[in-house]
């Protein structure tokens, strides 16, 4: 679906340069999920933006390929680019409100995504935005149509944006930290809702996260980042249970495990 | 983890706490109601969501903020009643660790004269050379070392920052310290190792510990007892062992249900809230779970919920504790 | 990202300066030119006395023995339009220092949110809607028609500039979480404001500072050109414009012209200094 292969970015100031990440190569096949998984200074955040086109100004991909429908997206030009973004890949970015727009409502917001790609009616539109934001489970979606994001809670504005990723059934969802920004109760939610929507399609998912946990429950594939650097890959099954490089092995042992598991279990005993 | 045996007279005692603020024209209530109190050497944990009224509630047992109603007493010591002379002068004996350890460090202030100040303030009986003395020794004591004390806040990694900041807490040699989120904002790796100082820090100095968070793995490694707050109240408290592995509020138990495992496959129940937490615009007279709880009954809507005990020195503001189990089966596997 | 592959550059003296420059064109240009005029205008060897008229050779097209020609009483432009950047430029600094320190006295003590403070602010307001050039004028000219006194002119004009400046800057770092901490460590509120506060408000003055002071050099100017603060024959560039300005029209165009150059060239280095120092505060 998504094969990433040697991407190496810089970011240029006026007197310098940094590397910040090399020769990342992974793939996420059809109809998996993929955990990106690594902290602070990982080159995480840098590997998917290089990706889909998003870096900033400061921000060069200097060698390696990103192949994706018979395109390399480090090559594609800005028309295949947007083309792709939105219809071919969809995506869902930490902070709910960063990715709405605040002075436009709601229901024009789906018109605009809608129209980047096809001609549509505003009956059909109303139809269709209505149909998805039922679908991720928005209750009262008329009025949320109605409506401006600062009228949402994080978590129905992130349910919006999953709708809005949704909207042209992508095959590739990308989604970055989706519940980092929202309360621990309704991260859940979230992320069984982006499950539903990614499996029910036989969709594939790479999901950008610093929670092993997330990881553990929601992908089948992971990919460890360090310091610009992938220093493992492979099953979750086999990495979360014979992790092989050290600092997985270190990044495992110092995640809490919930009080309930079985984990949790050994330690007290102990 | 200490479990006292004979009563202690309570280091911190927390009584009826109330603070309302006002939030253009509008009445906000982060604390209704609140009674919590911390034995020598002990850490107590609250923990809560965004909009809890946890970190309010840490900011009123440190005095930082007055509250509407309801005492604080430390040491036998009421707060209100101090002078802000005496009130300062008792802070060298409480302090706080905040959780975004860079907003908290001076940018324009060499690390060392950081750690410094609370002995420049305190302990004024101190020459230069003995402050700088102390100074190295708590660098050192905390994973850094005598260099650092010459570099700014933003040459140092997140982790170090926080050291700073937890240097800082304890060179005046507190019996209370409120952490305030402490390794929320700092990666897995490094939270670990900030942790285990910490321990090791109340297990030397017997420090007593108020440690405000909202993940429960991490309390669960840290804390005696816990303090679950939801809309400003208290809805669960007790033992860490005992509210953890068998939470009577449903509250918890979501909460609980929330944490992932990393052990593959071992995907727990998911306790559904309704919606979202509200805003707690107005002092709930009702259970302040009513409208998100799977469990409710006509009965929670109607009228206040006492809290009743359940168990050795833990309490439950639930009218269906009995009901509770049914809810999430909490044994693993 | 915390490994970085720096692009290796070895640290000499040399080396620094080059790299300081490179990364801050703003300030080497606009500081370097400021330099380069106040060293002129002190120590550069001048062709003519700024303040000797040669009577033989009034009102003079420029030339190879005056470059930028002579006056109608004979002076030779060129030595004054340097000369006159003795008392100008140091009178802009004087009068910039002066208002940063009335700033700092009077704007951080208001940044605590009393009703005083509010107040204060208010009569602030008041005394800044006076049109305050004229103000300045009758001042300067009570006070002794001399061009020392323009110091007190540029102190009322910008003073409650950096004071409204140094408050809010002042209140938006109270509401940070060093200074809870601080509270928390049981600092008193004097130690707070000059510890705490004060060394995080010095990047907003450096920039208003350069501002404030090419503010001056219009304000001094401009009341030299009204003849405020002149004392014939001291050159100054203000009064040097005035007495060019009957030229214009009647072809002599080099008197008015050079001072006026040299005002601009002053203004324009502050105000690229500015905006240097204002993208390295941004920067770190």
């Amino acid at each position: 679906m998504l094969t990433v292969s040697g991407l190496t970015t810089e970011f240029r100031t006026r007197v310098s340069g940094v590397r910040a990440i090399e020769d990342i190569s992974f793939e996420v096949p059809q109809g998996v999920a993929v955990g990106l998984v690594g902290e602070t200074g990982s080159g995480k955040s840098v590997t998917i933006r290089s990706i889909l086109g998003l870096l900033p100004v400061s921000g060069h991909v200097v060698g390696g390929r990103a192949d994706f429908d018979g395109v390399d997206l480090l090559r594609a030009n800005r028309k295949q680019l947007r083309d792709i973004r939105g219809r071919r890949i969809g995506f869902v970015a930490q902070n709910p409100f960063g990715s709405l727009n605040p002075i436009l409502s709601i229901e024009k917001q789906f018109a605009n995504v809608i129209r980047a790609h096809r001609k549509a009616s505003r009956a059909e539109i109303r139809a269709l935005a209505l149909a998805r934001l039922e679908s991720v489970q928005v209750r009262g979606p008329e009025r949320v149509l109605r409506g401006y994001a600062h009228e949402l809670s994080g978590g129905m504005a992130q349910r919006v944006v999953i709708a809005l990723a949704m909207l042209h059934d992508p095959p590739l969802v990308i989604a970055d930290e989706p519940t980092t920004a929202l309360d621990v109760t309704v991260q859940r939610q979230i992320l069984d809702l982006i499950d539903a929507q990614v499996s029910e399609g036989n969709r594939s998912l790479l999901l950008v996260t610093h929670d092993l946990g997330v990881v553990a429950q929601y992908c089948r594939r992971v990919v460890v980042m360090k310091s610009g650097h992938v220093v493992e890959s492979g099953a979750v099954a086999d990495v979360f249970t014979s992790p092989e490089h050290p600092y997985t092995k270190q990044l495992l042992a110092a995640v809490p495990p919930a009080p309930w598991s079985s984990a949790a279990k050994e330690v007290t005993g102990a | 983890m200490t479990t006292s045996e004979a009563p202690m007279p309570n280091l911190m005692e927390l009584t009826g706490i109330r603070q309302v603020f006002r939030r253009g024209g509008k009445e906000v209530h982060a604390v209704n109601g609140v009674s919590v109190s911390v034995a020598p050497g002990e850490t107590l944990a609250v923990i809560g969501e965004s909009g809890s009224g946890k970190s309010t509630l840490g900011r009123v047992a440190l005095g930082l903020i007055t509250p509407s109603a309801g005492t604080v007493t430390f040491d036998g010591t009421v707060l209100g009643d101090l002078s802000k002379k005496d009130l300062r002068a008792l802070r060298s004996r409480m302090q706080v660790v905040f959780q975004e350890p860079y907003e908290s460090l001076n940018p324009r202030i060499r690390v060392g004269d950081i750690v410094e100040e609370p002995l420049i303030i305190h302990r004024s009986g101190l020459s230069k050379a003995q402050r700088r003395e102390k100074v190295v020794a708590m660098l050192e004591r905390v994973g850094l070392t005598a260099e650092h004390a010459e570099r700014y806040p933003r040459n140092l990694s997140g982790g170090q920052q926080q050291r700073i900041g937890i240097a800082r807490a304890i060179i005046t040699e507190p019996e209370l310290v409120v952490l305030d989120e402490p390794t929320s904002s700092l990666d897995v790796s490094v939270r670990a190792r900030v942790l285990d100082l910490l321990r090791d820090l109340q297990r030397e100095q017997g420090i007593s510990y108020i440690f405000i968070s909202h993940d429960l793995a991490t309390v669960g490694l840290i804390s005696d007892r816990v303090a679950v707050m939801y809309l400003g109240q208290v809805v669960e408290q007790g033992p860490t062992a005992e509210v953890l592995t068998n939470p009577k509020h449903p509250y918890t138990r979501a909460l609980l249900s929330a944490t992932l495992s990393t052990v593959v496959g071992e995907k727990r129940e998911h306790v559904p809230l309704r919606g979202e937490i509200p805003n707690p615009s107005a002092a709930p007279t009702v259970c302040v779970l009513s409208g998100r709880c799977p469990i409710e009954i006509d009965e929670c809507s109607t009228g206040p919920v006492a809290h009743r005990r359940v168990g050795d020195r833990h309490d439950v503001a639930c009218l269906r504790v009995d009901r509770v189990d049914r809810l999430l089966p909490v044994e693993a596997g | 990202m915390s490994e970085r592959t720096q692009v290796p550059a070895p640290r000499t003296a040399r080396n620094g300066f080059l790299l300081f420059v490179r990364a801050n064109p703003g300030i080497a240009v606009g500081g370097g030119v400021l330099a380069l005029l106040l060293l002129a205008s002190f120590f550069a060897p001048l062709p003519y006395g700024p303040t000797t008229p040669d009577p033989t050779n009034v009102l003079q097209e420029p030339s190879a023995a005056h470059i930028f020609g002579t006056d109608a009483n004979g002076f030779d432009v060129f030595s004054r339009v340097v000369a006159a950047g003795q008392r100008d430029l140091p009178l802009a600094l004087i009068g910039t220092l002066a208002s940063l320190v009335i700033g700092l006295l009077i704007g951080l003590p208001l940044s605590s949110k009393s009703r005083w403070s509010e107040r204060l602010m208010r009569a602030l307001d008041a005394f800044q809607s006076f049109p305050l050039i004229v103000l300045s004028v009758t001042i300067v000219s009570l006070t002794g028609n001399n061009i020392q006194n323009i110091v007190y002119a540029i102190v009322i004009i910008n003073g409650p500039r950096f004071i409204r400046l140094i408050r809010g800057e002042a209140l938006s770092i109270r509401d940070g979480r060093f200074i809870e901490a601080a509270v928390a460590t049981g600092a008193r509120p004097r130690r707070i404001v000059f510890r705490h506060i004060m060394p995080n408000v010095v990047d907003v003055c450096l920039v208003q500072c350069s501002l404030t002071a090419a503010n001056a050099v219009i304000v001094i100017a401009a009341l030299n050109f009204l003849g405020v603060g002149v004392s014939p024959p001291d050159p100054t560039w203000g009064s040097m414009v005035q007495v060019g300005a009957q030229g214009i029209s009647t072809g002599q165009w080099w008197v008015a012209i050079w001072p006026g150059v040299a005002i601009f060239i002053a203004i324009a280095s502050l105000n690229v200094l500015a905006n240097g120092i204002q993208r390295r505060v941004e920067g770190s």
